[in-house]
């Protein structure tokens, strides 16, 4: 029946396909050559303050009524004192406070006046440096309180104003969530690296280092 | 050897629709895909965030969104060569409530259009050099203070009318000590620390207790 209907009636309708085929893989190429998923919009897990300054600095001119805040009575335990060059990029990091070890704390410096690339890399030693010392001083302070010492997570970020704000960002994120393993026999809880593949297989949770960060400025001048 | 494939009999007729289909459909995709991503809040050069997660949802309508943007202009150094995308001006941008930034900026100052937002805007000049109606960073922050001041104020009357409604006790504007609301710092990786730190120590000041910095993830771990 269909057949014989399509026989008597049907005068061939022959749609060109090709060259809109082709215009189509022209736009696909087009579109898959653009495509640059960008980068997700991300954030910390850590909570930040600003805070009153410590005794003896004074408000930089960039600040001008700066509100100050006060914090609780007692100074956090950890200090990171960051110093940025004229260009604004980080030149040298102190590790201090009243909670830490003289060994554990110290200076970190590199050559100043890098620019660009030089200090990009520059810039990426010191935070790995950094990141070191804040694992291990976290490690102290978690031996502390197992046994029996008070708990105190907070930080206090000291930087010169005129750092640029994405060397800033990323000191914040070396006070960041790392991975913790539970002793199942002691319930005592040990920090491992995150990049540490064999520890994070044991069932490694996301912990922070230091989550409470208080920010506040330092004057000019190193 | 084409007179044996005449001979040979049918022509031979892919169907290339299903094809066209599939085409078509990617095409759709990447366009779309193309720009999805940056769509979400005002277009700023964020700096990378090594440790960073992804940003958890947001829950309640209020937030206070703080762009700040550096405007990056080329222009001659002083040999006069010229260099280009060179930092000049810097804006703060406050994505919030209409009505709010208008009672501070006033009614002719605030932007409707969403792609060009109300900014607070300065530029990095001695204060002599400023031409009329130019700000320098100092007067700048002073606004951007004010915005946070009325942004909070009219949180906190939300909050206290919440709290009056649940609790069935009057609670007034003052007693509201703390906003729950995020206030999402967006700083342009050349900006610098002073800036935001005034930022973020205002807000706090204010009674704001959750400050996200945000940036983007890093794609190497």
């Amino acid at each position: 029946m269909r057949r014989r209907y399509r026989d008597k009636y049907h005068t061939e309708v022959d749609l060109p396909i090709t060259p809109m085929l082709d215009m189509a893989f022209q736009l696909l190429t087009f579109f898959i050559i653009s495509y640059h998923p960008s980068a997700m919009e991300g954030q910390f897990n850590i909570n930040i303050m600003a805070t009153e300054q410590t005794a003896g600095d004074q408000q930089s001119p960039t600040a001008p009524a700066s509100p100050r805040v006060t914090s609780q009575v007692t100074p956090p335990p950890v200090t990171i004192i960051a110093r940025a060059g004229d260009k604004g990029r980080l030149e040298s990091l102190e590790i201090g406070g009243l909670g830490v070890d003289r060994e554990r704390g110290g200076l970190i410096r590199e050559q100043a006046g890098a620019e660009g690339r030089a200090a990009d890399e520059a810039v990426e030693r010191m935070l790995r440096n950094l990141e070191k010392k804040l694992f291990e001083i976290k490690k102290e302070q978690e031996e502390l309180v197992a046994r029996g010492g008070t708990k105190d997570e907070r930080l206090l970020l000291q930087a010169q104003s005129n750092l640029a704000w994405k060397d800033a960002i990323r000191i914040l994120g070396a006070c960041r969530m790392t991975r913790v393993v539970t002793d199942a026999k002691t319930q005592s809880k040990r920090v491992v690296e995150a990049g540490d593949p064999e520890e994070v297989k044991k069932q490694a949770v996301p912990y922070a280092l230091f989550p409470k960060v208080e920010l506040t400025q330092v004057s000019g001048g190193s | 050897m084409a007179a044996k494939a005449d001979v040979g009999g049918e022509k031979l007729d892919p169907n290339l629709t299903p094809l066209l289909d599939v085409v078509l459909q990617l095409i759709m995709f990447f366009m779309v895909c193309v720009n999805f991503a940056s769509a979400q809040y005002y277009d700023i050069q964020l700096p990378e965030l090594e440790h960073g997660q992804e940003i958890a949802a947001k829950t309640g309508e209020d937030l206070l969104v703080i762009n700040i943007e550096v405007v990056r202009e080329d222009r001659k150094d002083e040999q006069g060569r010229f260099v280009i995308k060179q930092p000049k001006t810097t804006r703060v941008i406050f994505l919030v409530d209409k009505t709010i930034l208008a009672s501070v900026l006033g009614e002719r100052a605030v932007q409707t259009d969403r792609n060009k937002p109300t900014a607070i805007e300065f530029v990095e000049k001695h204060p002599d050099e400023l031409r009329p109606g130019e700000l320098d960073e100092k007067a700048a922050i002073e606004k951007s203070y004010q915005v946070i001041e009325k942004v909070a104020s009219t949180y906190k009357k939300r909050e206290s009318r919440r709290l009056t409604r649940e609790t069935g006790k009057l609670v007034e504007e003052k007693d509201v000590k703390e906003l729950k609301a995020p206030v999402i710092i967006r700083g342009d990786s050349e900006t610098h620390y002073g800036l935001v730190l005034a930022l973020i120590a205002k807000a706090t000041k204010e009674g704001f207790s959750n400050i996200e910095p945000h940036g983007l993830l890093s794609r190497r771990r």
